[in-house]
């Protein structure tokens, strides 16, 4: 049986959830190659080939691969809590616990210091890419665009700038730049700055703004703030207007707030890295699981899929099977 | 006097170490005992983490003294022959160790002294490394990491210094051609990691110079000397039904008659009526617009060609 749990917007991508023949539930994703230009099919294949070379519990593992007629099928584990973007839209609208957010971050953390010290930039770090299991692990995954800097010649900074419109909010001003100084991985650490915000106000900063805009206000220096009873004080309106009304009742320790500026930096070699962020960041990471936190959120397990629970299967409507028949799977362990 | 302890200290033990590796990683395939199996996998990682730390120093305030023990430490991975167990028994290392032998062969294969490389000098002394990495895609377990570790070496290897395409062009045995197996993989991954490896192979950018190419023109008189056996493999690659790779070997075989120093390679090809049967043939793919495009691009060949 296969579900259809979503499409890209970008990439002609179907995702779908299956049983293999060994009964483990895993991620296919079918591209169709059709409609992939060369260089598409190039930053897909840089994907697996990347992803493939890492093991780490905090990053998402690639299954297998395999062309099944004129599509590109990649395997990759379940994560049944889904993208933590996906989370906050359904239910944390105005950010999640503050305890879930320090879970999320140290797991965020994590993988990016196994990345940073294989020296990768993952590059498109966000909300969407970071996924959690039903075991409550944060795993990352959306490698499309990495890069690794051990290619690059002792330099350990990259030039390769990518046209990526929805990942621009995430983007380090270093990168939208597209200067001769490149950006390396510290870069990253930008992206997971904006993520926090994320986490913490349920909205992702410079998201209604146009494209040229954020590049200004990045460049200018600019840094988005985690929105609560002090730093609300500076807006317009902010106690008559509904919008605002649960943020500027909440307060939110200092020391998130001190994190947020310290990441989004503008000059990329006075950010934490990843090390010190996991080593000393003043958080104290609570005891209990991410999946108690996350309730009312729940994973979504096979059972779910096979009610064909409208609450957490939005596109029912359009599943279709897609034919596996043709194809001889090829699982490594 | 301390520094001077200090620097014997660390010279002697990087030495030890590394002659140590080459000799368990040659003994550990008849090792039958599990528990030593893995405390001398964990021997040979921290060896090789310290191998690394010598050759890429973090920070600049040893740079100088490690210059010296660098030497040392690569004179004797070349007298010992190093890569060539190393990578024998690449699958035999822990995970993250595999990683770091392959970014020891990368980061010693770029070093210049002077004009001379003395990677590839040693490489060109032992091409069996070369074959070794070629072979690495027939590795297909272990999620793939050896396939990707062995086509980063093989691909370092090739861009680095057009000796090497040389030594793997024009080996006896043809070793080369078993690349069109591995392009043709089942598994996506190996596929493209291998015809990423193939396209490196033959075709070579040169940036600071277009009009000097070296490299190109190594495979031009590659492809000359053995025209029909090269394109008979390759015509295989164009009649198989795994869509990826009509598709990238259509691309790759435009872009390659299309290099300059490939005119000859480029004459006898389109007088070929057989290539053009073929070519009008994918013209005509009855699923694949992609397919049509870049068999339009060889296919211009013959109407300028000619």
């Amino acid at each position: 049986m296969n579900w259809l749990i979503g499409q890209s917007h970008t990439f002609p991508t179907t995702i779908y959830v299956r049983a293999n023949n060994r009964g483990q539930i895993q991620i296919s994703r079918l591209t169709e190659h059709e409609k992939l230009t060369t260089a598409q099919l190039k930053d897909l294949s840089n994907e697996i080939l990347l992803q493939r070379k890492l093991r780490s519990t905090h990053i998402v593992r690639i299954l297998g691969s395999k062309v099944v007629g004129s599509r590109i099928c990649v395997d990759t584990e379940y994560c049944q809590f889904g993208s933590i973007s996906d989370i906050i839209s359904a239910h944390f609208q105005h950010g999640l616990d503050l305890q879930a957010v320090s879970l999320i971050a140290r797991g965020v953390a994590l993988g990016l210091d196994y990345l940073h010290s294989n020296e990768i930039v993952h590059r498109s770090l966000r909300g969407s890419h970071i996924l959690v299991n039903s075991k409550g692990v944060v795993k990352l995954s959306g490698f499309r665009y990495s890069i690794d800097l051990t290619r690059q010649r002792e330099k350990k900074k990259s030039f390769k700038y990518v046209y990526d419109p929805e990942g621009l909010p995430w983007l380090a001003p270093e990168i939208l730049e597209q200067n001769c100084c490149g950006f390396g991985l510290l870069s990253d650490m930008y992206s997971f700055g904006i993520v926090l915000c994320e986490l913490l106000n349920g909205i992702v900063p410079f998201s209604n703004n146009p494209a040229t805009l954020i590049m200004l206000d990045k460049l200018r220096g600019r840094q988005p703030v985690v929105m609560d009873k002090s730093t609300m004080e500076d807006v317009e309106n902010a106690y008559q207007d509904p919008v605002y009304e649960p943020y500027v009742t909440r307060k939110i320790p200092k020391v998130w707030h001190l994190l947020v500026s310290s990441l989004t930096t503008r000059a990329p070699e006075k950010r934490l890295t990843a090390k010190a962020f996991l080593r000393n960041n003043g958080l104290k990471f609570t005891q209990g699981t991410l999946v108690e936190k996350l309730l009312p959120v729940q994973a979504m397990t096979l059972n779910h899929l096979r009610n064909n629970d409208p609450d957490y299967f939005p596109i029912t409507d359009e599943i279709r099977e897609p034919s596996f028949e043709q194809a001889k799977w090829i699982f490594s362990n | 006097m301390i520094s001077k302890k200090f620097y014997k200290k660390k010279l002697i033990y990087p030495l030890s170490v590394k002659k140590n590796s080459a000799k368990s990683a040659g003994r550990e395939h008849d090792s039958k005992n599990e528990d030593k199996k893995d405390s001398e996998k964990k021997c040979i990682s921290t060896y090789l983490d310290r191998a690394l730390e010598i050759l890429i120093p973090e920070g600049d305030s040893q740079a100088r003294q490690n210059n010296e023990d660098f030497i040392k430490l690569s004179q004797e991975i070349y007298a010992h022959n190093l890569f060539t167990a190393l990578i024998k028994n690449l699958d035999e290392l822990e995970f993250e160790s595999r990683k770091v032998a392959s970014r020891i062969f990368k980061n010693l294969l770029i070093r210049q002294i002077g004009t001379r490389y003395p990677m590839v000098n040693h490489i060109a002394e032992n091409p069996e490394i070369l074959f070794l990495l070629l072979d690495g895609y027939k590795h297909q377990s272990n999620s793939g990491l050896i396939v990707a570790l062995c086509g980063d070496m093989l691909r370092e290897c090739l861009t680095v210094n057009d000796q090497l395409v040389k030594i793997l062009l024009n080996d006896e045995k043809r070793r080369f051609y078993s690349i069109f197996e591995y392009v043709n993989h089942d598994a996506f991954d190996i596929a493209s990691d291998a015809f990423r490896t193939f396209r490196d192979a033959l075709i070579h950018k040169n940036e600071k110079d277009p009009q000097q190419n070296p490299h190109n023109q190594i495979v031009a008189q590659f492809l000359n000397d053995n025209y029909s056996d090269f394109f008979e493999h390759y015509s295989r690659l164009l009649r198989t039904d795994n869509y990826v790779t009509i598709r990238q070997s259509l691309k790759l075989l435009s872009e390659l008659l299309l290099n300059r120093e490939n005119f000859s390679v480029l004459q006898r090809y389109v007088a070929d009526e057989a290539n053009l049967k073929e070519m009008m043939k994918l013209l005509a793919h009855p699923d694949s617009n992609a397919i049509k495009f870049e068999a339009f691009h060889v296919f211009k060949c013959f109407a300028t060609g000619l």
